[in-house]
This record gives structure tokens, sequence and C-alpha cells, in this order.
């Protein structure tokens, strides 16, 4: 864009969304560096022992945490944790893991929709706006929990009798699942856990999201608090992690992918294309708040199935932005921006290109032996989505009228 | 459910004695027994002796073999069947008490057979020695930590096995920080003047009089036995297989097809669960009930074979 003399250097780097690029970095150090600590890993094994082996309570107890850590860390890092032990429970007891896996892909970008931090989306929201962390759990807690019931029951109803079925009266299955249980908790905590470590870990990713919680008394603003968070983590670690290496394991690499996409979104919004795009969709929905909100849903929630909701968040802002100063002055304007989260967080369900956990998810599957196909996800993540979609535009319509 | 049940239970006991060793796997497997019957709801003695007696016929199934298993698997069916014997009524109330602690008594048996083990080899003189040792298992690890908390000052020289069970080895000598060295199994020859002693622990002595060991052992302890080196088992007495075996029954094996990694050559490779090795060419081997000479085991395991024939009900309930 800076060759082609759309926008010079300067106003290239001003486009860059400093504190979204800051947030992100502190939360991948915060993550990583509480990883270390093996916290993660207890949590998921803890979690496998909770089950007892019950399959039904395998596929609850995996879902909804995955649905909840998703909320506060990042999606990918959440599946990451929970496939593995997943696969090899499910695996080891003869039942096939494919819907556990995507069930659980599903529920962290359900979780993650719901707060300022869960899924990228909403980072660029919030980077964008000045929506605090409190305000995306108060409007979007909703719609995320009815989605969480919904997709739950769906799940039970369609597989209680091939997956779900109670084993407390079956000894040899009793006993096959009680033995997994065993080699998963060697298996994944084969080193010793730092129960110290661990408690540093839990302090910093506690007082971060306290301080989250309250932003609005703090004053600050969230890359500030996460930077800081992590600062805490890895002074209070000093001893059990280097510096240096906990550095490496940021992803740079995605970091420069968003600075470089603010920039190419504020090429595009400085020829005036957006404007454009923002009057066009205010005007298809002729002057109706609800059927403008339910619009933003579904194009937001279906360009997600098959494009990388970051971009096309990234590109919405100024479209919003647009619509927002169209707004007869007595709505509420912010109904926009969790039309645009919901709709980008829950559409990237639809298809196992759609979101970042879907990707590494399937992946993480493959490798431990479990291929599922792309039309085997969408059979689950399209009819899925629709409900969650649903599920949200009805959310907002009440919330508009 | 029979067929991949089986299977699925072959496979996970071969990972878990790959990785913790015999004793550790007879122990994860009675506690998991012991939570699955305590879990287990809307069931009467009848019912429950059932699927105690199928469960049991599954761990006679495994492929290997674990007697130590199968053995302890019957303490618990016989209590099962001596109940159903007393209560005939078919809807009798399973005591689930009864049985959680006959299981807590086997687990804690089988974790002090692994303490008089190592009280046992007090008696062997490791000060001054360098080791070889070809075995990952608790047992041995205990034998050679409780020798470092006495004060004996020796070294280790470790015979490669996979990577994931030296690897094991190496975090727990540097952790008990025993000075030790670490060389392919093929190569030991190259240091064969500096071992005094080799120690390894054994999956079970069969009635043929061999030992079923890692694979590899096999061919260390008959090179070491040339070289009139001393060789020492670590093997409680509960793992002997106490049936008739053959001489040259089949070792499980895995055999995969794989390709030349630069050219386009496809071949077949073989993988063996074990290796059978002659009882005669060990020194000595130690059990919890002391340090026996090959004769002297092999009449230890000829006692403790015709004391398990006489149990009529075993031949009745496992056929």
């Amino acid at each position: 864009m800076i060759l082609f003399g759309v926008i010079n250097f300067h106003e290239a780097i001003v486009s860059i969304e400093f504190e979204t690029i800051i947030l992100l970095m502190s939360m991948m150090l915060l993550v990583e560096v509480s990883r270390e600590s093996g916290i993660f890993s207890w949590l998921t094994v803890r979690m496998a022992k909770a089950s007892k082996g019950n399959p039904l309570m395998i596929f609850l107890l995996f879902a909804l945490t995955t649905a909840l850590i998703s909320a506060f860390l990042d999606n990918v890092t959440t599946i990451v944790l929970v496939v593995p032990v997943t696969i090899a429970l499910v695996k080891g007891m003869g039942l096939d893991p494919k819907p556990y896996i995507i069930g659980e892909i599903i529920f962290s970008n359900i979780g993650g929709a719901m707060t300022l931090i869960g899924d990228p989306p909403n980072i660029i929201i919030a980077g964008a706006t000045n929506l605090t962390f409190f305000q995306f759990i108060a409007n979007l807690w909703i719609p995320v929990l009815l989605s969480i019931i919904a997709i739950s029951a769906i799940f039970i109803a369609t597989h209680w009798r091939n997956h779900f079925k109670p084993i407390s009266t079956n000894l040899k299955k009793l006993f096959l699942s009680h033995l997994l249980i065993k080699k998963i908790t060697y298996r994944f905590l084969s080193t010793e856990l730092d129960r110290g470590f661990m408690i540093k870990s839990i302090f910093a990713i506690g007082i971060t999201m306290m301080a989250f919680l309250l932003q609005q008394q703090l004053g600050l603003n969230v890359a500030v608090i996460a930077f800081s968070g992590a600062i805490i983590l890895l002074l209070l670690a000093y001893k059990e992690v280097e510096f240096e290496h906990s550095l490496r394991k940021v992803e740079w690499s995605t970091l420069l992918f968003f600075a470089g996409l603010f920039v190419m979104v504020g090429a595009i919004e400085k020829v005036g294309a957006l404007d454009y795009l923002s009057e066009f969709i205010v005007n298809a929905s002729g002057g109706s708040y609800w059927a403008l909100l339910l619009m933003v849903v579904w194009i937001s929630g279906f360009a997600s199935m098959i494009l990388d909701n970051i971009p096309f968040v990234t590109l919405m802002i100024p479209v919003i932005l647009g619509m927002q100063t169209q707004l007869d002055p007595t709505l509420d304007p912010t109904l926009l921006w969790w039309a645009l989260a919901l709709g980008a967080c829950l559409g990237g369900n639809g298809t196992m290109i759609g979101a970042s956990a879907n990707v590494i998810g399937l992946d993480l599957a493959k490798k431990e032996g479990v291929q599922i196909s792309f039309l085997q996800y969408l059979k689950y993540g399209l009819p899925l989505t629709m409900v969650t979609l649903i599920i949200a535009s009805g959310y907002l319509v009440i919330r508009a009228t | 459910m029979t067929q991949n049940f089986n299977e699925t239970l072959s496979a996970l006991f071969r990972e878990i004695e790959i990785d913790l060793g015999p004793t550790e796997l007879c122990i994860l497997v009675m506690e998991s027994l012991y939570e699955a019957v305590s879990d287990i709801k809307k069931e009467d003695l009848h019912g429950f002796f059932k699927q105690m007696h199928e469960l049991s016929l599954e761990m006679t199934e495994t492929k290997p073999r674990y007697s130590i298993i199968i053995d302890s698997f019957y303490e618990v069916l016989k209590m099962a069947f001596d109940e159903d014997i007393a209560h005939p009524d078919g809807t009798y109330p399973l005591c689930k008490t009864k049985f959680l602690n006959k299981l807590r008594q086997i687990i804690t048996r089988r974790k002090q057979e692994k303490r008089e083990i190592v009280r046992q080899s007090e008696r062997i003189k490791f000060h001054g020695k360098t080791i070889l040792l070809y075995d990952h298992g608790h047992t041995i690890q205990a034998v050679l930590t409780a020798a470092k908390s006495r004060g004996d000052r020796f070294s280790v020289i470790v015979a490669e096995q996979d990577p994931d069970k030296t690897g094991d080895t190496i975090e727990f000598l540097h952790k008990k920080r025993i000075p030790f060295r670490v060389v392919p199994s093929y190569m030991v020859t190259h240091l064969e003047q500096e071992i005094d002693m080799f120690i390894l622990g054994a999956l079970t002595l069969k009635s043929t009089m061999d030992f079923v060991m890692d694979t590899g052992a096999n061919g260390l302890v008959s090179q070491f036995h040339l070289k009139g080196v001393p060789i020492y088992v670590f093997l409680s007495t509960s793992k002997f297989s106490l049936w008739k075996s053959e001489k040259h029954a089949g070792v499980y094996s895995q055999v995969h097809r794989r390709k030349h990694h630069l050219k386009s050559i496809d071949f077949e490779r073989i993988k063996f669960s074990h290796d059978r090795v002659e009882l005669r060419l060990v020194n000595k081997t130690v059990t919890e009930q002391g340090i026996h000479s090959p004769k002297q085991l092999k009449k230890s395991y000829e006692k403790k074979l015709e004391e398990r024939l006489k149990l009529k009900e075993r031949v009745k309930l496992l056929g």
C-alpha cells in the first residue's frame, strides 16, 4: 500500500493498533509461561479423574471447561491442552473421539466469544473502541450461556445411544476407563509438578483477570493490565523460566500479521471504500435497527465460516463506526459491536477452516490417528453454528426492541 | 466387545509395562479394579461374580500374559466365587467393602514386595562397583536409591534401551546424583573390562525356567555370562508364571512395512515385545524372600506351582 502510494509510511504506522498488539503479546506470554508450570496439564488430568471414565461426564467436563478456559485464555492453547487427553481417554475406551473433539472445538469458540480477551475478533473490537472487559462479559454472557446449553443438549440428545450411556453397571468398562485415567495421569504429568511455580502462575493469571474486571475503576487500558500481568509472572518466576526462552514462545509472526492487517485496512479506509459499504448495509436494512443487527450478525457469521475472522473483523471496524454515525441517537450503538463479536466468533465454528482452534484441533486429532474430514466437520459445525447464530440474533433483537 | 476389549487391554498393558515396569503395572491395574468396584452401581453379588469372572478371563488372554496380574485377579475372583457359593440367592446384595478391603490388601502386598526386595538387596555389595544397568523399572531404581542412601559409592553404565526408557533412567540417576554414563547396548563390549556386575529386572519366570525380560536382555546376559561378570535379576515371586509353558512358545511381535529414508526400498521391520533369557545364565535372583541361586529359585518356583495346581477352584473357575 505504501509502495503504491495509497498511504504514506507515517499513516501506515499510525494505523497500527499497538494496544491490540501489546495485549495479544502479553496474553501469549502469560499463557506460555503459565503453561510451563504444568498448571494446565494438571487441570486437564484432574478433569479426566473427575469424569471417572463416564463418557457423558468426559464430554460435559471437557467441553464446559474448554468453554470456560477459552473465555479467559487463547482458544488454540485450550484446544492443544484438551484434545490429546480426550483422544487418549475416549479412543482408549473403544469409542469414536470425533464428536468429543468437534464438541470441544465448538465450545472453545463459543466460550471465546464471551470476553474481551477470549478471541482475537473481540481483542480487535476492544482495541478500536472504549469497551471494557466488564462490558464484554455483561453484554455477551447471555447468548454464550444459551448457546452452550443448546449445543450441549443437542450433543447429548443425538449421541446418547452410541456415546453417552452410563457405564456405571459395567465392570469391564469401569475398569478400563480407570486404568486409562491412570495412564493419562502419568503420561501428561510425567515431569514432577512445581507447586511453587503453579501458585505463582495462578496468582499472576488471577490478578490479571481481577484487574480486567476492575478495569473501569482502575482506569487502566487492557493492554497495560495484560502487560503488567505478564511482567509480574516473569518476575515472580525468574528462577523457573528464562526471559529469552519465554520471549521465543511469543508468536511474533502472528503479531506482524496483525500489524500488516491494520495497515491494509487503514489504506482501504483512506480511499473511502468502507464508507460506501457501511452506507450500503444501513440502506439495505430499510431503517430498522434490528434488521441492521441481524445483517451484521449473519454477514459476519457466514464470512467467518469461510474467511479468517481476524482480517474480516479488522475490516468491519471502520464499517461499524460508519454505521454508528448514521444511527438514530436514541438507539444503543454498542449493540452493533456485540453483533459483530457474536457473528465473527460463533461463525468461526461453521467450517473446519473458520477459526484457528478448528484447524489446530483437527490437526492434533490427525496426529493422534483421528482423521476428521471437511464434510464430517461440516455435518456438525454448520447446523450447530446456525443454532448459535439464531440464539445470538434473538438476543440482539430483544435488546434492540 | 470381547475381541476389541482384549486387544485394547493388551496394548494398554504393554504400554504401561514399557513405561513403568511390571510391578507398577500391576499396582495400577489393581488400583483401577479397586476404583471400578467402588464405582459399580445396581449390582448384586451373583451379577458381580459373573462380571468379575469375565474380566478375569480377559486377564488370562492378554498378549503377553502378566502372571502378577492374573494372580491378583484370581484372588479377588476366588473371593467372589466363595461368596457366591455361600449366598446362592441370585439377588443377594453385593457387599463392596469386603472386596475393596481385599483389593487394598493386594495393593499393599504388591508395594510391600518391592520394599522387601529392596531390603533383601542390602546384602549385595554395591560399594566401589561399576554396575551395568539394563532396566528402567522402579524396583531396581528403589534398590539403587537405597544403596546410595546407605552410603555406597558406585557408578552406573546405562546400556541403552528405547529412548523413553533410557531417558527415564537418566532422569532418575541424575536426580539421585548417582554417577553414570550411557552406552548403546551394541557397543557395551568396549566397556566390558570396567563392569563389575550386571543388574536387570524381569517380567516373569516361566515353567521352562526362562525369564521374560526386555528385548535386548538375552544378548547382554549371554555376553556377560561368558565373561563371568556376576548377573543379578530382581523379581518378586508373585510374578512367577504359574502355568505350564512351552519352551518355544512365540513372543509377541509387530511387523511394519517401512520405506528406506532416501531410496524407494520397501521392507519389513519386525519388533518383538520381550526376550526369553535362560535362568541358568544368571548368578543370583533377588526376590522378596531372599537372594537365590538358579537352583534355589527353580525349587521355589516348583513349590509355588505345585501349590497353585492344588487349588482346584482355580481350574474350575478359569477352565
